[in-house]
């Protein structure tokens, strides 16, 4: 687990003393990521900007709740998405999390387990890199909400099994199964969407 | 001790992620030293990895599609707005429905017809209702004299006559009709009775 930065922390402390420009700083610091990370649940920059906006001024009202043994990035992120799939429910969006239900989506799958996983091949090395990004988003796009954080935390934020268990508030087993069955759902949904893409 | 292939697959996505602990690790290397199916599993994992990397790419990329800027002076109005205390606890900016327009409209028209259709069902149930508040039988069903007559002048071509000099069978005569057949009976059932006792 990583632990938060000396500055965050002096920027938290100052932050919570009321000074303004400190937090601004912190904003500053984590802007970039949280758009980016906003940017798997929606593609719309006036709802991004609004739920990344809507990120920060939660975390400040929090802020004397951050527990430091995490850090405060780890800790952004999970009001982040909390906030965004908040938004992806209220507006209606994302279907498939409503005929889900997450501990059958969890339950041990035999025809998962069993299947191999090299079914998937890799992108065509002459297709270009936005080619292969507009499929992979696709196809996240149509994952349950569950799978497709725990593949973005893990496959684009780069975090720690820890750090998504911390996030998640779940334990690291759970992150373990859960990303082996959004592995196998994301191939699942790449071989639905495009059938070229299959290994015999 | 070993593992099986349904304990071993799942335990894949972990190892290659090299976040295993080195007992598990240690399970898992030896199963999949001896296990052809899990191994070709462990390489297609790594496949993945191509889809996913483009995808992070460009995200970082600010020509791609995937990038978002951060509008200028964000973080600065976010400060403002936080140490002025808003909580962020919002309804958000949701995008306008393609019938947003159209659903008042809708409702008025809905609320309107099935006000008029009350105030139809109200006039067609006073309408229906009897003029008179005396619901008494008696002025309605005529008597059975008048009906008599009614059919007696219908047998006389449809001349009114007065009821006393009809040519027809009179009510009286009918009703003295009436009673003799009964009698007759009577004294026939009587007599049949006395031809058994005898």
């Amino acid at each position: 687990m990583q632990s938060a930065p000396q500055e965050d922390l002096s920027l938290v402390a100052e932050s919570l003393a009321g000074n303004q420009l400190s937090f601004q700083l912190l904003v500053e610091r984590y802007q970039g990521r949280m758009f980016a990370l906003v940017r798997h649940y929606t593609k719309n920059p006036v709802e991004i900007e609004d739920i990344v906006q809507d990120t920060f001024l939660k975390a400040f009202r929090r802020l004397a709740s951050f527990q430091q043994q995490a850090s405060f990035y780890t800790w952004l992120c999970r009001i982040a998405i909390n906030t965004s799939l908040d938004f992806l429910k209220r507006a209606g969006r994302n279907p498939v999390v409503g005929v889900e239900d997450p501990e059958i989506a969890l339950a041990p799958d035999s025809t998962t387990v069993a299947r191999p996983a090299s079914t998937v091949a890799a992108p065509d090395a002459r297709m270009e890199r936005d080619e292969i990004a507009r499929i992979t988003q696709a196809v996240l796009d149509e994952l349950p909400d569950i799978f497709r954080t725990v593949l973005v935390l893990r496959e684009f934020e780069d975090m720690a099994y820890q750090d998504i268990a911390d996030v998640l508030g779940i334990s690291i087993g759970t992150v373990e199964s859960r990303l082996f069955r959004a592995r196998a759902r994301f191939k699942d949904k790449l071989l639905a969407l495009h059938p070229e893409f299959g290994e015999s | 001790m070993e593992i099986e292939c349904i304990d071993a697959l799942p335990l894949v996505p972990a190892y290659l992620d090299g976040e295993l602990s080195e007992a598990r690790a240690g399970l898992l290397r030896k199963h999949l030293l001896g296990c052809h199916a899990c191994r070709g599993a462990a390489q297609g994992g790594k496949t993945l990895e191509r889809w996913f990397a483009p995808r992070a790419e460009a995200g970082a990329d600010p020509r791609s599609e995937f990038f978002v800027a951060v509008p200028s002076g964000f973080a600065a109005r976010v400060a403002r707005r936080a140490l002025a205390g808003d909580s962020g606890e919002r309804e958000y900016r949701l995008p306008r429905a393609k019938y947003d327009n159209v659903l008042p409209f809708v409702l008025r028209a809905t609320a309107l017809a099935a006000g008029l259709l009350f105030v139809l069902a109200v006039g067609l149930q006073m309408q229906s209702r009897p003029e008179s508040t005396n619901l008494s039988a008696e002025s309605v069903v005529q008597p059975v004299d008048r009906i008599v007559e009614q059919f007696d002048q219908l047998n006389n071509g449809g001349v009114a006559t007065p009821a006393s000099n009809l040519q027809g069978p009179t009510l009286q005569a009918l009703r003295g009709k009436a009673n003799s057949d009964k009698s007759a009976s009577d004294d026939n059932s009587r007599a049949g009775r006395r031809s058994k006792q005898q």
